[in-house]
């Protein structure tokens, strides 16, 4: 009796079908590693000689794909926020200074940081329009009226729950039992 | 055994989480700066584990917020006060950006994440 109702073609239809229709960036991302193949290593043997080595691209195999559709999916879903939530714990063990004033600059800095600061959160923030640009990317489509976005400090309970909800969704497609 | 509708659940949970798809439209275009920023911060963490503080700064102000290029550019800039941290060991001082422009062989090249002295940044 199979252990799933459904077969690996089918299950990664549907995954794609499902992140295409609440965002075509993000299947496309999908599709795009899932369509990369994998590098294997052929051995062409020729009688007596040395034997032609050479790699080329095969498919992956429906169970690789969607191995692979699930890595990018918790490279955006867990990874990313952990990268976030790292920088922020780095930028905390920081000490704030003062600004680099114009004449400071070009001089040695004077500022020295004590060791017995307190830990402390820093609001960190990522240019969205950079300052030189006159006509923003989005351009006469959509115009981008921030300029910075802050990137917040992400609950670690969420990020755990993500994990959890991909093993759920792991076990759904493991078809090795 | 696993039904279809098992795991269309458990791709709508996925999907529909708070840090799922609605998250990734708005930090999309912030990845690969939020990526820069986490490099950023192992640097910061590596100059901790030399038992030094760094020491966070902009190049107009103090650093509150903290603010990452969005895209490669100058060093100094008078345009928008953007961070860079500091720190001294052994009685030289060093600068780690994140995001900037030099001149090499003749082109600019970004570095994404760098640490240098702080006379070559101030040059």
């Amino acid at each position: 009796m199979p252990s799933h109702e459904y077969i690996p073609q089918d299950a990664l239809r549907l995954l794609i079908a499902k992140i295409a229709a609440r965002d075509a960036g993000l299947a496309s991302q999908v599709l795009a590693a899932v369509n990369a193949g994998r590098d294997v290593q052929e051995v062409e043997p020729r009688g007596k000689r040395k034997a032609r080595f050479y790699r080329r691209t095969v498919p992956y195999d429906p169970e690789e794909a969607l191995e692979i559709a699930l890595e990018v999916l918790q490279a955006h879903f867990v990874e990313q926020p952990r990268f976030v939530n790292s920088c922020h714990d780095d930028m905390s063990f920081a000490v704030l200074g003062p600004g680099a004033s114009p004449s400071s600059m070009f001089e040695p800095m004077k500022f020295k940081a004590t060791r017995d600061f307190v830990r402390a959160e820093k609001m960190i923030e990522i240019e969205l329009q950079t300052a030189t640009e006159i006509i923003p990317t989005e351009t006469a489509l959509q115009q981008q009226s921030q300029e910075v976005a802050v990137l917040p400090r992400l609950p670690v309970e969420q990020i755990h729950e993500q994990e959890e909800n991909l093993n759920r969704l792991r076990r759904a497609l493991d078809f090795t039992k | 055994m696993a039904t279809l509708g098992d795991l269309e659940n458990a791709i709508d949970v996925l999907l529909n989480h708070p840090l799922g798809i609605g998250r990734y439209q708005l930090v999309q275009r912030l990845e690969p700066e939020a990526y820069e920023a986490y490099i950023f911060g192992l640097c910061l963490r590596s100059v901790r584990e030399l038992n030094v503080v760094p020491v966070l700064r902009g190049i107009s102000g103090p650093p509150n917020p903290f603010i990452f290029r969005g895209a490669p550019g100058q060093i100094h800039s008078s345009l928008r006060n953007y961070g860079f941290a500091e720190f001294s060991i052994n009685g030289r001082s060093f600068e780690i950006h994140a995001g900037v422009e030099f001149q090499g062989a003749g082109m600019t090249h970004e570095l994404d994440v760098c640490i240098m002295r702080a006379e070559d940044a101030n040059q």
